[in-house]
């Protein structure tokens, strides 16, 4: 669980006023649940982040967390580091006391889950492609085995085929029990996968709630299949467009309409 | 202590320091770094420890900031201080002096980074050592590569302290254990740091490329140009050289 009370950071800043990055928020993220966050740039998400997982403190207010929990921030490839992929998988499972076998174990596993074989194991992650160093880095997150995984913008970078592999790893995890938590500019996206939504607006909480419901109330949020629903509606075809959250419930209303007819 | 790096971080406020030419401020450094290392008496010292503290109320520049690049220092100052007490005679007056001396150099540097923007350096550099393109110096090369190096220092400094929270985030934990646990889990930052450096360095260098850079000689935008405030402050400048020089000589 994750609890924000009337929380505010500023972060200090050379020669001008400190910058407010978030603005009194407050939120209970319960056990369990798939989180998806969204927003504009710079209106506070990674900030968010940094405070769930610990490594900010807030300027004022209460933040309140139990269990452990695992950020991958953006771009994590950026954080490689060891001379072979499974050494550097297995950082994170060492540095929680686990034995090497253990450690090894359970790398190996969470390499498997994102694609990436036994002939990767030994090879520099420093020397692989992007969307390759991506997967090492975030096979390194996963081995955390954390109760809450935080994930900033994690599919930027990834083709559609891993992007729907890595959403279909996490929602496995988030079916054993872990709290998943995303950040990302896709709508379609969340609304897919996610359950909940925060919606973050010029450092403020802007809405929180049902993916659906949050989504239907800001124009801005609105995704491809709602916006597709919306140009049918406007050619004339009788749909409640706003009804049209995931590609699913495109379908469903375009089958409803059909079959009333 | 990566957030104390003060190099490349420009404090902007419309200070009398802040106004001068970078030129001015760049042979004041030097002149200012002659004079206290030209110092040899605590009274010769304290003339230019007093001259330092004018130059921080001209800046304008809160003490936390000009203070917080000294943090790094401290480690260095305590053991020139220490093995001067021990190991020279008459070290403690050795020991205040050389502390004294390196507390001024390091606030000076610190003051004309606050006060001055990585490219109006770069531009003082490249005006100062004009004369030099004469014997085909590449003066404009060195200008770009200081420019570039201030301009890079915080970003690295910012850089090392997201990989460090990653790393955090990955259970490591740096500042626990023994000197050498500490320096090996240490990799963890540096290795990626440098890496990213490298990456950051070959991707400046293609986009420097696609916009022409090194095809003609560049005109400026902003051509610097001295006013009477330069002019004060060379006066200023000069005669606190003599006045050094003269202590130096008199053995004050």
């Amino acid at each position: 669980m994750i609890s924000f009370k009337n929380v505010s950071f500023c972060y200090p800043s050379y020669g001008q006023e400190p910058k407010k990055a978030l603005a009194d928020v407050s939120f209970t993220i319960p056990d369990g649940t798939f989180v998806g966050i969204a927003g504009n740039m710079g209106s506070g998400k990674t900030t968010l982040c940094s405070l769930m997982s610990g490594l900010l403190k807030p300027t004022s207010g209460q933040i309140e967390r139990t269990g452990s929990v695992s950020f991958a921030m953006q771009f994590p490839e950026n954080q490689l580091f060891e001379g072979t992929v499974i050494k550097d998988v297995m950082f994170g499972p060492l540095n929680r006391g686990l034995s090497e076998k253990e450690a090894r174990m359970i790398s190996e596993k969470c390499l498997a889950s994102l694609g990436l074989g036994e002939s990767f194991f030994d090879r520099n992650p420093l020397r692989l492609s992007g969307g390759e160093k991506r997967r090492v880095a975030l096979a390194g997150i996963l081995s955390m085995d954390a109760d809450t995984i935080i994930l900033d913008e994690p599919c930027a970078g990834l083709d559609p085929k891993w992007r729907d592999r890595l959403y279909g790893i996490l929602q496995d995890l988030n079916r054993k029990g872990k709290t998943v938590i995303i950040v990302s500019h896709n709508t379609d996206d969340i609304a897919r996968y996610c359950r909940t939504m925060l919606y973050l607006k010029s450092s403020e909480l802007a809405d929180i709630g049902n993916v659906g419901d949050v989504i239907c109330r800001h124009e801005e949020l609105e995704n491809s299949s709602m916006a597709f629903a919306r140009r049918l509606s406007e050619a004339g075809m009788e749909i409640d467009y706003k009804k049209a959250v995931t590609t699913e419930d495109l379908a469903s209303l375009i089958a409803d309409r059909q079959s009333s007819l | 202590m990566l957030r104390d790096v003060t190099l490349g971080r420009f404090y902007d406020n419309d200070s009398f320091l802040c106004r001068l030419d970078p030129r001015t401020k760049l042979l004041g450094l030097i002149i200012a770094i002659i004079g206290i290392f030209l110092c040899s008496s605590i009274v010769s010292c304290s003339f230019t420890l007093a001259c330092v503290i004018a130059l921080m109320y001209l800046s304008e520049v809160p003490l936390r900031h000009i203070f917080r690049g000294m943090r790094p220092f401290f480690i260095l100052l305590a053991v020139v201080a220490a093995m001067n007490i021990f190991l020279v005679p008459d070290g403690v007056f050795r020991s205040v002096l050389i502390c004294l001396r390196v507390i001024e150099v390091v606030l000076v540097s610190n003051l004309l980074c606050l006060s001055t923007r990585p490219r109006s350096v770069a531009s003082g550099v490249q005006t100062s050592l004009g004369w030099m393109k004469r014997f085909k110096v590449p003066v404009n090369d060195i200008a770009t590569i200081v420019s570039v190096a201030l301009t890079f220092v915080p970003l690295l400094a910012d850089e090392a302290k997201r990989i460090r929270d990653a790393q955090i985030s990955r259970g490591a934990d740096f500042s626990k254990g023994s000197l050498f646990r500490r320096a090996k889990a240490s990799l963890a930052i540096i290795v990626p740091v440098f890496v990213s450096a490298i990456q950051r360095s070959e991707d400046l260098a293609v986009a420097m490329d696609c916009r022409l850079y090194g095809c003609t000689e560049p005109t400026k935008l902003h051509p610097l140009s001295y006013s009477y405030e330069d002019a004060a402050a060379y006066i200023c400048i000069f005669t606190y050289l003599c006045i050094v020089i003269l202590m130096k000589v008199g053995r004050l």
